[in-house]
């Protein structure tokens, strides 16, 4: 008993919590955290409020830009030829050589995969759980390298991209078939990008093939002949996409599940039911062996895999719980290899594992001020509420997970990726804050009036705003109201500025500032504030449509300037980590900051662990 | 009798109709849609999903629609589990609920009644004391604590049983049948050469409906404890279920018995000199599980409706958590397939319950 103490401790009060009304486990919200109900889907649901990071922010499937990786750590990463015939023949296995050690233990690998899939069709799938494994058993035009995010020769064996950027002409693998035998063709790729634009298809990501000539009027219907959208056969091993305007991501999307090729006998013949392991058929690593609905996804290797060679694994079991508590319990019994979330709970617990990793994360938490209301409409009062907390001592002290305290918005990781000059916002003042709140006419907090600020149900968000509302108490002689609502009920309050002040989170779609800076252009979908800048506007319109990298990353430098200096729509808090345990004999598994672990490269270098 | 049923079967439909309305509006009346997420959708892209999930006509027409296709057993599309029809979801989950369900309602049953007897014979002995604080606590410590800390000392630190998990096989169930079918032949075979073989004069046919209904319970009954048995991942889960509802029994059943063992037909029994354990099992329970019964209706209820912590903790792949989660989710056509499917199991359970009562207390007639 004596060297489980801390577990006991640990589980004990977890129990506790547990009382705590509001939060997530006693399973009476599953929703809790941004985890939507959704779950897994945008809003991260997969883990109640346990979800790390806590972001409902949307845990949902990233299309990488990268298009400008880093260099990495070092795993010959200079190996991966750029583009055009040096891909041709490349080697894959000089990536990551593994010897041949693990080939005398048994290749299998459990791990919680947060959530039950929505669905299994690559095409109308939204969230992480789904992302894991359709990335196991298809695969795109291209993918992506597990360290650096760069695009890697997949489907396509090599591409061409003309000098205006407009023009890719991928030229296919020779040989390949899909899981049952069939050839796999361009013709394949044009019918399943056909069938995912479709509006009748409804698929919640249709607006990445935007990208591509005609593809938004082919998805919302104005046009009916396909044979308008630039993606055309030109024969059965060459394929071709013309865009409408240069795009510097392009083979980051080419890598996500949305312009996968699906099998189209398997699907016109089942319908719906394509999906089921007796009727389906893929092209990736491993295919669908079992689907047990709330109880486990099970994969093997795909033995027409191009690549059969590099997949070692020769099982994948998925296993789909939502309650990380649950989860942690079955890695301690030595049943998981792999956790990709963390019961926050538990955290003090959890990070003493050894097998406990926190890597930064492609998101950002922060507050939404209501701009058009006061008593935010004053730039003071946002500036004095942001300068009297001390995120510093938020991260360290109550949150304890390796968050990055923020001053900006655009998570700090992001300039390991891109080319993306530094920005600093103030730091934690509350004398000038308390200056900046008289001057706007409340000195002392005098007048002030109570604010509300609203969040989503979830153990961590209460605690955040907990701390911070008793900053705000203390520095400004200001009250702040805690109100807490359900998921969906919180998304429709923020959509219609229902709110004075309310919780967010931003988990970035592709790695590059853009996709979190250019949210707030005036009246975008996902502004919320009431932030208007036409200055703002104009230098997201430009840098969209800027060919040199440098001065893209000035020109989105210089928005985030109006945005988190200037202005102060929104009151950033910290950058998200994703945290994660995982057993030293898994290897293959690598940091990157959109969290995406392709499941090809990883093995097991070492004998199956025991529990403890 | 006959025409109670039937009467009650009737209304059936009614009322399931009333509870379909109910949601179904008060559902479309809760903010946010299926597809909200953190991120809004372009309103083309929002378009087309209400359009391929039927949710751009006007809301009677939906309902009109709806109630068509439920009258002919289909239960529309998940929007969250878009490879699933709710038929097929709920076909999927309802077994773990109802095998963790019933395994927890046979354990309650015998924790509870056992426990409740015996405090009523020992009235405030110290046994009578120790077994009604136990039930106390069981009844007052919710699933979340009692689910957990179980876990934590079987599963993690004994490690008897799983963390968690669902398995139920179900292949030691045909022998089990078959030896309490031979048990059972044997058994009527004896009787009938004791008081008469069918034919003969002496021959009761009620006695051998109520020995047939006897046989049913006990083989059902048995089969449940066998499946407890045979499949470890089980005994938590129904234990951790079945904590509350036994807390409860005990402490009815140890009510109703000390009010009937007070009573006049107890003292005759006693006088016309049956052993105490004849008095208590012959004429004293019928009686004192009276309020047992009638709170076995809204019992089994919510065991089937009430797992959702259980289901969560343990990761079993119940429907409880569809029927929250479709909820959150506004997974419309989801939820209302919850609301039917419970609908009619609560309506039948309150029917089986009013039906036992008639056997049990001879003073109630229906007609």
């Amino acid at each position: 008993m004596r060297t489980r103490s801390p577990l006991l401790a640990g589980t004990l009060v977890c129990a506790a919590l547990f009382l705590t009304p509001g939060c997530g486990d006693d399973g009476t919200t599953p929703a809790s955290d941004g985890a939507g109900p959704t779950a897994g889907q945008d809003d991260g649901s997969a883990g109640g409020d346990d979800s790390s990071g806590g972001d409902d922010g949307g845990e949902r499937v990233h299309v990488g830009d990268g298009g400008r990786p880093s260099g990495g750590d070092g795993t010959s990463t200079s190996a991966i030829p750029r583009e055009g015939e040096a891909l041709k023949g490349f080697d894959w296995s000089t990536l990551f050589p593994a010897g041949d050690g693990w080939k005398q233990f048994p290749q299998e690998l459990v791990f919680n995969n947060g959530a039950e899939p929505d669905t299994l069709d690559p095409h109308i799938m939204t969230g992480v759980p789904e992302h894991r494994i359709t990335m196991a058993m298809f695969e795109g035009l291209t993918g992506h390298h597990p360290r650096t995010l760069e695009a890697v020769p997949a489907v396509a064996e090599w591409w061409e991209i003309s000098d205006d950027g407009l023009t890719y002409t991928f030229h296919l693998r020779e040989g390949l078939t899909w899981s049952n035998g069939d050839p796999l063709t361009a013709e394949d790729l044009r019918w399943s990008w056909e069938r995912a634009m479709a509006p009748t298809t409804a698929s919640q990501y249709a607006y990445q093939f935007y990208a591509i000539k005609n593809g938004r009027e082919f998805s919302d219907g104005t046009i009916k002949d396909f044979a308008q959208v630039g993606a055309k056969v030109i024969d059965p091993l060459t394929f071709e996409v013309t865009l409408h305007s240069p795009t510097a991501y392009f083979l980051e999307l080419t890598s996500f599940e949305t312009l996968f090729p699906i099998h189209r006998g398997s699907f016109e013949k089942h319908g719906i039911q394509w999906t089921r392991p007796e009727n389906f058929v893929c092209n990736g690593p491993f295919v669908l062996s079992e689907w047990r609905p709330r109880d486990a996804i099970v994969m093997v290797p795909n033995e027409n895999y191009w690549n059969r060679n590099m997949v070692r694994l020769t099982k994948i079991v998925a296993k789909p719980f939502d309650d990380l508590n649950t989860a942690y319990n079955e890695y301690i019994a030595g049943k998981m290899d792999w956790l990709p979330d963390v019961p926050q709970k538990r955290i003090d617990e959890v990070m003493l594992d050894p097998d406990y990793y926190a890597w930064p994360w492609l998101g950002a938490y922060f507050y939404r001020f209501n701009t058009t209301k006061a008593p935010f409409d004053d730039l003071r009062v946002r500036q004095a509420l942001n300068l009297s907390i001390d995120k510093q001592s938020l991260c360290l002290d109550t949150l304890k997970s390796g968050e990055t305290p923020a001053t900006v918005y655009v998570p700090r990781a992001v300039r390991d990726y891109v080319d993306y000059p530094t920005l600093e916002g103030p730091a934690y003042d509350p004398a000038k804050a308390k200056q900046l709140l008289a001057d706007a006419g409340f000195p002392g907090g005098e007048g002030f009036p109570d604010i509300d600020l609203t969040f989503n149900t979830s153990e961590r968000h209460k605690q955040i705003a907990e701390v911070l509302s008793s900053m705000w108490r203390e520095n400004l002689g200001i009250n702040v109201k805690l109100r807490n609502m359900e998921w969906k009920v919180y998304l429709e309050q923020v959509r219609s500025m229902d709110y004075q002040m309310a919780r967010a989170g931003w988990i970035g779609d592709y790695v590059d500032p853009n996709t979190f800076l250019d949210m707030f252009v005036t009246d975008g979908g996902n502004n919320n504030t009431g932030f208007a800048s036409a200055e703002y506007d104009a230098l997201i319109k430009s840098a969209s449509s800027e060919p040199d990298l440098a001065k893209r990353g000035q020109m989105l430098h210089e928005a985030e300037k109006i945005l988190c200096l200037e202005h102060l729509p929104i009151m950033p808090i910290y950058d998200y980590v994703k945290q994660g345990v995982r057993r030293s004999r898994l290897q293959g598994l690598q940091e990157n900051i959109r969290a995406t672990h392709p499941f090809q490269w990883m093995y097991m270098d070492g004998p199956p662990a025991q529990g403890r | 009798m006959g025409r109670y049923l039937l009467r009650r079967l009737v209304t059936l439909p009614i009322v399931l109709l009333v509870m379909v309305t109910v949601s179904f509006f008060i559902m479309r009346m809760a903010p946010g849609n299926p597809f909200s997420a953190e991120r809004t959708l372009p309103p083309e892209i929002q378009q087309s999903l209400d359009e391929k999930y039927g949710y751009d006509a006007p809301l009677l027409v939906q309902y009109g629609r709806y109630l068509g296709r439920a009258v002919q057993g289909d239960l529309g599309p998940s929007t969250k589990f878009k490879d699933r029809t709710v038929n097929e979801i709920l076909a999927d989950h309802i077994g773990p609920t109802i095998v963790i369900g019933l395994g927890a309602l046979i354990l309650s049953l015998s924790i509870g009644l056992m426990a409740g007897i015996i405090g009523a014979i020992r009235q405030n002995s110290m046994l009578d004391y120790s077994s009604m604080s136990v039930a106390m606590f069981g009844m007052s410590v919710p699933r979340f604590v009692t689910g957990p800390v179980l876990v934590l000392l079987f599963a993690l630190h004994w490690k008897v049983f799983p963390v968690s998990g669902y398995e139920a096989s179900f292949h030691t169930w045909p022998w089990a049948i078959g030896g309490l079918g031979v048990l059972f032949v044997a058994w009527r075979l004896r009787e009938w050469k004791r008081s008469g073989a069918p034919g003969s004069a002496n021959f009761d046919p009620g006695q051998e409906i109520a020995a047939f209904w006897i046989a049913m319970l006990v083989i059902a009954t048995s089969l449940i404890v066998l499946l407890l048995v045979t499949n470890e991942t089980l005994i938590l889960p129904s234990l951790v279920l079945a904590l509350p509802f036994a807390s409860r029994i005990a402490r009815l059943m140890r009510a109703g018995m000390l009010e009937v063992i007070h009573q006049d037909y107890i003292r005759t029994a006693r006088a016309k000199g049956l052993t105490e354990t004849a008095v208590i099992v012959r004429h004293a329970l019928k009686g004192g599980m009276l309020p047992v019964v009638s709170f076995l209706g809204p019992a089994i209820a919510a065991l089937l409706t009430g797992g959702l912590v259980v289901e969560k903790i343990f990761a079993v792949p119940g429907i409880a958590r569809e029927f929250i989660e479709s909820a959150l989710n506004r997974d419309y056509w989801m939820a209302l397939g919850t609301v039917v499917l419970y609908g009619t199991v609560l309506v039948v359970l309150n029917l089986i319950v009013d039906v036992a009562y008639g056997f049990l207390d001879p003073r109630i007639r229906y007609d």
